[in-house]
């Protein structure tokens, strides 16, 4: 057949301008009504953006200690000159490609949190990805699977769009028993739907499929009820989410990359008001074992430009102060730079935390020559679930209990909120 | 803040899903699908009594075949469930557990592992799940995945250097999944992967490890707290010492050694029996308990019949299993002819992990995804063979419900239908898949002929509407305004058969029934 009139050739206006049968339920969605009636009366969420950066970012490159000569010491390859730094506080500053973040610092909006890990380092990418992912530290003592987010969901998260990763698969962060988060690879291309096709046949098989789901016998019973109700709801999903895809307008300008069309895609559903109190996005490529420093810049770059699109659509629209963006890592690296110039497996991190709420600042504690020379690598001071702890509470508004089955030592939460 | 409707929400949420799974228990399900037993239940004893035998009133047609493919193997084409009906229930069971090892299929599947020494992990999982859709024996890879769902072990915890152990723990399952059942717990429990999943590696008598004891007992032996203490399992983990592994420069590997100093050579008691015992002891001791049998039974019934089964069938196959000697395949072989195989109650009462679906629809069709599509797919549905998210294995029944895993079956149901090409190594198209195999034989094919043939290989049984809808959709196509044109179904037209089957084929596959099992 030919093949060559593809949907892919037309935009996603055009087609569902032409799409004639399978819209217009969504306002009736149930699950949703309740948020748009919140919504029409102003009461918004707040939400919180991970954004992940796969690989292990290399942090203290990141969040620099550049006023120490013991940081100096440790790389001569790859350091940052002192004049390079962006400052923060004295002696330690940000990476110059984080230049269109930096003035959020000036205006509270910024906060970093230093030497972030768990007890025990763990060096390796899944193991220690997993620790975070799932927010505890003995994986082998637990056979609850599931994620952190997961078991904030059960408890606090349930509805479809509460919690939305995209471009990131299905992450293990949202393994739950109750709740079922969203995983988008992008709002456009959301559902169903075979690309190769002529976009009539793809509307005609769209609007079958529901109609074939719609006409069930009255008599059918579980487990088939179940999940037609469920594949029905589910349509309806497509449809918001498109909706919202469609409906979105925004003079920012966002940089040319996935990522900053992931972010986009965030600043979408907050824009369309559909409750979302979760997103999970991120980037992968930090995995920096040899020639680091122009790749690790060109990845900061991309960050720092997009998310500074995305705080800027995100305050045009109104929704700044409601949006809390914490960067994070699997690990960061050695303290040492390697014979490659590059950086190998490390442990503690220091957490980037953007939004127009939070307490602006720097907290856990501050580095000194023998940070950089008794260890190997970062430590891991403060406990990463101290920070999703104060998020959920003071941010979320939310009863933390249950999401994390493990205590941790030194303080129970981050006060960026 | 807008949570506070979310307590009520969730609530709601999970009343429905309680009353589902209720309705489930109770029977629901036997909806459709040829012709179900369904002048009441049989009586208890008579649960596994053969199944149509002569006199009865009871018959092995198409549904009954497709319901023990679905159950024991994969849904299968329309040659294959002819050829189930004409053998008839004995001689088909009997075939599709007594098949032999399809050597051909397996050294296809082990080719996709570049270094079987040191296979990568999706090497493994797109090795397996090719498997899966092209074997001839596939009643030893489904049972090996009932085994591997209920003794559930993940090999990302594995590297290069021991991920051979992944592949070993592999065919253990299908190796003895079908065999004798102390024998898999036997193996199990020295296998390499096993002990790095649970904590067994190293296990050195001054620092026991709980974790396999506990496991072994609680989720794959006897279940939670029936009939062993804390202090069963401190013993337990005492004779499970000894095990280590050493990485060996020259070949790269890690390698499985038992160190006789590491292990535990005092006296224990475990379960009421006092000696030196070692791991095998712990398994003969395990198995000797009355517990042991009931759970092997349950676990039997529920994953081949339905939820609950009634506690005289479950004694009556344990009693079974005892005698056989922890046989398997007698008592699958038994279950699979009985009464309460083929019951309206166990028809179509489950969801169908969806894995096996996506095998099902592959080899059904025989539309032949290849391995990295069958893992891309396993990955989006969140069921990937060989990396279960916990030792509990992966969600069951209802757990797979919901939009977003819902979504993900019908995306990867449209891939299945839009197969048009398979490619070559260097990932070019290659040689192009037809659908024309998927039309029922004979001239003036009409649209309704076309829905009903399909709905019949993917075993979904259509209400008067939903059928009237699909008929519609074959007779109609969509002009540029988007609104129906009627332009009834033309098999003598290669693009629209091209176009009609495949979309027919994925929509039926989002039916409730093809997701069922």
């Amino acid at each position: 057949m030919d093949r060559t009139l593809s949907a892919r050739g037309l935009s996603r206006r055009t087609l569902l301008s032409r799409l004639t049968l399978g819209l217009g339920s969504a306002a009736l969605l149930p699950h949703l009504s309740a948020r748009r009636a919140l919504a029409a009366v102003g009461t918004k969420p707040t939400f919180l953006v991970v954004v992940n950066q796969f690989g292990g970012n290399d942090s203290m490159n990141t969040y620099v200690p550049y006023g120490l000569g013991a940081y100096h010491d440790a790389r001569p390859r790859i350091g940052l000159a002192d004049e390079e730094v962006l400052p923060i506080v004295p002696g330690e500053g940000l990476h110059p490609s984080l230049a269109p973040i930096h003035p959020l610092w000036a205006a509270g909006d910024l906060a970093v949190v230093r030497q972030t890990g768990y007890p025990d380092p763990n060096l390796s990418h899944f193991e220690s990805a997993d620790i975070w992912s799932r927010g505890v530290r003995d994986l082998g003592r637990t056979t609850d699977a599931r994620g952190w987010i997961g078991r904030a969901a059960d408890l606090h998260f349930p509805g479809a769009l509460d919690v939305v990763g995209l471009g990131v698969g299905r992450r293990p962060d949202f393994v739950a028993d109750v709740a079922k988060p969203l995983a988008l690879d992008g709002l456009s291309s959301y559902g169903p739907g075979d690309r190769a096709v002529p976009w009539w046949e793809l509307s005609h098989r769209d609007a079958t499929a529901r109609a074939m789901l719609a006409a069930g016998s009255v008599a059918e019973t579980s487990p088939g009820k179940d999940l037609r109700r469920s594949l029905r709801n589910a349509y309806d999903l497509v449809d918001v989410v498109r909706q919202a895809d469609e409906a979105y307008t925004s003079t920012v300008e966002y940089p040319d990359s996935s990522f900053a069309a992931r972010l986009r895609d965030v600043a979408k559903l907050v824009r369309a008001d559909l409750g979302g109190r979760i997103f999970y996005t991120g980037l992968g490529g930090w995995d920096t074992h040899a020639d680091q420093a122009g790749w690790h810049a060109g990845l900061l770059s991309e960050v720092a430009t997009s998310l500074d699109a995305f705080q800027r659509d995100l305050a045009a629209m109104g929704a700044w102060d409601r949006a809390l963006v914490l960067v994070i890592t699997e690990f960061g690296r050695r303290n040492y730079d390697n014979a490659s110039s590059g950086t190998d497996h490390g442990h503690g991190q220091n957490v980037l935390a953007l939004g127009g709420a939070l307490h602006g600042g720097v907290y856990g504690p501050a580095y000194t020559a023998s940070t950089i020379t008794a260890n190997e690598q970062i430590p891991g001071v403060v406990d990463f679930r101290a920070i999703y702890t104060n998020v959920l509470r003071a941010h979320l508004g939310v009863d933390p209990a249950g999401v994390f089955p493990e205590t941790w030592s030194g303080d129970t939460e981050v006060p960026l909120f | 803040m807008a949570v506070t409707s979310v307590p009520a929400r969730r609530a709601t949420r999970l009343a429905a899903a309680a009353s589902a799974l209720l309705a489930a228990a109770c029977g629901g399900g036997g909806a459709g699908g040829g012709s179900p037993v369904d002048d009441g239940p049989p009586p208890v004893a008579a649960l596994l009594q053969p199944y149509a035998e002569p006199g009865s009133g009871e018959s092995f047609g198409e549904a009954e075949a497709r319901h023990l493919l679905r159950r024991v193997a994969f849904l299968a084409p329309q040659a294959e469930v002819d050829r189930c009906v004409r053998d008839g229930l004995d001689r088909t069971v009997d075939r599709l557990l007594d098949a032999p090892r399809d050597t051909s299929a397996e050294a296809d599947a082990d080719a996709l592992v570049e270094d079987p020494l040191r296979p990568g992990f999706d090497e493994l999982e797109r090795s397996w799940l090719s498997l899966m859709v092209r074997t001839n024996s596939p009643a030893r890879e489904k049972m090996a995945l009932f085994w591997h769902q209920r003794l559930a072990v993940s090999g990302r915890m594995l590297h290069n250097g021991n991920l051979r152990w992944m592949k070993e723990y592999r065919d253990l399952l299908r190796t003895h999944g079908l065999g004798n059942y102390r024998t898999l717990l036997e193996e199990l429990t020295h296998n390499g992967a096993m002990l790095v999943w649970l904590s067994g590696l190293p296990s050195d008598k001054e620092h026991p490890n709980e974790n396999y004891a506990r496991e072994f007992w609680e989720l794959f032996t006897l279940g939670v707290d029936n009939g062993y203490t804390q202090q069963d399992i401190q013993e337990a983990a005492r004779a499970f010492t000894g095990w280590d592994s050493r990485w060996v420069p020259e070949t790269e590997l890690e390698e499985l050694y038992f160190h006789a100093e590491a292990h535990d050579e005092g006296t224990k008691t475990i379960l009421g029996q006092t000696g030196s015992f070692g791991e095998l002891d712990v398994v003969r001791i395990t198995l000797e308990r009355p517990e042991a049998a009931s759970y092997l039974a349950r676990r039997l019934l529920e994953g081949l019949c339905y939820r609950d089964p009634e506690p005289e069938l479950v004694s009556e196959l344990a009693q079974r299993a005892v005698d056989g000697g922890w046989e398997l395949k007698p008592l699958v072989r038994l279950v699979a002819k009985s009464r309460a195989f083929y019951s309206a109650r166990a028809r179509r009462s489950q969801v169908a992990d969806p894995t096996v679906q996506m095998v099902g629809l592959s080899r059904a069709t025989q539309l032949p995804l290849e391995s990295w599509e069958l893992l891309w797919n396993a990955e989006a549905m969140g069921h990937v063979p060989l990396d279960p998210p916990s030792v509990k294995g992966w969600p069951q029944g209802l757990g797979w419900s919901g939009e977003q895993p819902l979504l993900d079956r019908a995306v990867m149901a449209d891939e299945l239908a839009g197969k048009d090409h398979v490619h070559d190594a260097d990932g070019n198209d290659a040689a192009p898949v037809e659908v024309t195999h998927l039309l029922p034989p004979g001239t003036g094919v009409t649209g309704a002929d076309v829905v009903d043939h399909l709905a019949r290989l993917l075993d979904v049984t259509l209400s008067a509407a939903e059928r009237a809808v699909l008929v519609d959709y074959m007779d109609h196509t969509t002009g540029d305004d988007g609104a129906p044109v009627a332009a009834p179904f033309d098999p003598s037209d290669p693009d629209a058969v091209d176009v009609k089957v495949r979309g027919l084929l994925s929509i039926l596959a989002q039916h409730p029934d093809a997701m069922k099992n």
